[in-house]
This record gives C-alpha cells, structure tokens and sequence, in this order.
C-alpha cells in the first residue's frame, strides 16, 4: 500500500535575512544581524550571524525546553521568548513575529506592524507601549 | 613554507586592498542541501588597527574599523551601529590579521601550523589558543608574488559548523590610502548611535 508521508503538522517554515532593532531607551540600544530563522513558535531554529558572516549565535527550541549557543557555551533557557528578551534586552512578540514573516497580520499587544512592504521582503513593527519605544524592521532575503 | 609565508606577510603588508568574493555555508540540516550565501565588494587595511569592507552585492553593507570603534552601516535597514573595536575583533580572521602589529602579536592567541602548499598557494592553519571562541580554525592562504606576499584566502571553520570561505583577488601590497578611507561618515538621515 502507499506508505503516507508524514507532513509535520506546521510544515516548517524558513526565512532568512537581516534584522535591526532600536530601542529608545536611555542610552539607545541598536543590534543589526542576519539571521536563518526555521520552523515555528513551539519548535525551530534560529541563528544569528555578524556582520562579516561568522556566527554569533544558535537558537533551538522544542515544547520541552530551550538552549542558546554562543561562544562554546550552552545554556538553557525557558523559553524561545525568554532567550529572545536576554539576547536583545527587550520582549519581542514571538508568535505574532512568525505570522509577520509569513505576510499575515496579527495583533500583538503594544506593537503596531507594517506590512505593505511584504511583498518587496520589508517589514516594520514598532511598539509604543510599554515603554521605551522599540523598532523592528527586518528585510528578507530575495 | 606556509608560516614563512605569514611572517613575511605580517612584516611587509603596511596596508593593502583586494576585491573579495565571500561564500558562507552553513551546515547541512538533516534532508536539506547545506545553505550556501555568496557576497562581494572590497576590502582595505592599513596595519595596525584599521580595515574596512565594502560589501556591494548582494546588499549594500560597509564596516569601517578606525581603529577604536568598529561601525556598520547597513544601506537597506538605514542603519548605522558602533561597537568597540576590541569586543569585536575577536571573531573577524581578516581583522586579526590585518589590525594585529605582527605575528608575534598573533601567536598569543592562536597556534600556527604550516599545511602542504596547494593551488599555487602556501597555507598556514591557525587554532585559537581559547577554545570557547566563535572561531575553530582559520586556514590562511597565501601567495608568494615578485612584489611580495599577498593575502589570498581565510577559510574559517567557526564553532557552530559555520564556514565562511574570503577568496581575495587584485591584491594590491601597500598601496598608500587615503587617510579618509577608515574615517566613518554617517550617512545623512541615519541617527548615529555611539558604542
């Protein structure tokens, strides 16, 4: 008989490119990296390269549990938004990320998103509260 | 040999300028062809301290080490970020080589050991002396011309199974370079945010 593929359930998702963040708060942060994001909120992988391609680090996250790898090290984490605040300084609103990037709009409390340059692989979110205000803008490869 | 190779280059190469072809792969997820990333454009220095990248395909991204502080300014996200020059060098092989007095200087962090030469190049194979570094090995390249030792290839392993391979052409040894090219200037409309 024809043996059934298995399809995970959210066939994993894959986007790459590159991502800036600004937050106003006092001093300003900024952090600008590429990044190969795969899969979805409950299960995937997200790795963060500099600027001349090296690898800064490595995001895994499964229902169970979460790690980072960064400079040799491993450590765990809570969660993939738990290890996204400790690596960016501020919350970024995961599951709606993930909609974002697939063209679809969805509420996230606080942030307002931008998605009339999707089709060129632009999109901007910013929140105005809580404060400090935060920008997102991230550009998909082509 | 290979380490020769380096020595000679570190002692000679005041500053130099190539083109650059950078191919970063990343590692094969299980049922995927590994991902393979091409960028180019060119690439200055001028020892002790200074380098600068201009990469021009396929995105428009500059990276200026003036020799304190190491900016980015990424066309597209209209960006410019700054970061001290020492928290980042640890993790660019071609601004080790290049911001780095000589290789002295080097071997304090990294072993060397010279490899069979290949392509009409001599090779060296430097190991970070701390492991826990981004970088696992780097392989360093080098071509031995009448005008001297150039810089032709940095192969580096990093330690999540990252590879990034820098081909350099058009090499051209001290050439003189105008103060201005490792002086950052922010773009108009870009807010500039100081390390």
């Amino acid at each position: 008989c024809a043996t059934r593929i298995m399809v995970p359930a959210s066939a994993s998702a894959y986007w790459s490119g590159r991502l800036a963040l600004q937050i106003n708060s006092e001093p300003i942060q900024q952090m600008s990296v590429s990044f190969e994001l795969q899969g979805s909120p409950e299960q995937g992988e997200l790795i963060l390269f500099s600027p001349i391609g090296t690898t800064m680090a490595k995001l895994n996250w499964t229902p169970q549990m979460a790690w980072i790898e960064q400079n040799g090290h491993r450590n765990h984490g809570a969660n993939l938004q738990a290890m996204t605040e400790q690596l960016t300084g501020t919350s970024l609103p995961i599951s709606a990320l993930f909609e974002w990037l697939a063209g679809r709009e969805q509420a996230a409390p606080g942030w307002q998103v931008d998605l009339s340059t999707h089709p060129e692989g632009r999109l901007t979110a910013q929140r105005k509260k809580p404060q400090p205000e935060t920008v997102l803008r991230i550009i998909l490869d082509r | 040999d290979g380490l020769e190779a380096l020595s000679q280059f570190m002692k000679q190469a005041r500053s130099g300028q190539a083109q650059f072809t950078q191919v970063v792969t990343s590692p094969a997820k299980t049922g995927q062809p590994p991902r393979v990333k091409t960028s180019s454009g060119n690439f200055e220095f001028q020892r002790p301290g200074k380098f600068r990248f201009d990469y021009r395909k396929p995105f428009v991204q500059t990276l200026v080490a003036d020799g304190q502080t190491l900016w980015l300014h990424d066309l597209d996200l209209n960006q410019v970020t700054a970061r001290p020059q020492a928290q980042v060098l640890g993790a660019t092989p071609a601004a080790l080589l290049t911001a780095a007095s000589d290789l002295d200087a080097l071997k304090a962090d990294f072993q060397f050991k010279s490899e069979p030469d290949k392509d009409g190049l001599q090779w060296v194979r430097a190991t970070p002396k701390k492991p826990e570094g981004q970088i696992q090995s780097v392989l360093v390249g080098l071509r031995s011309t009448e005008k001297g030792v150039a810089l032709s290839v940095l192969d580096v392993q990093d330690s999540l199974g990252q590879r990034s391979v820098l081909t350099f052409s058009a090499f051209e040894l001290n050439p003189t370079l105008a103060a201005q090219t490792f002086v950052f200037r922010a773009p108009a409309g870009v807010d500039v945010i100081r390390p």
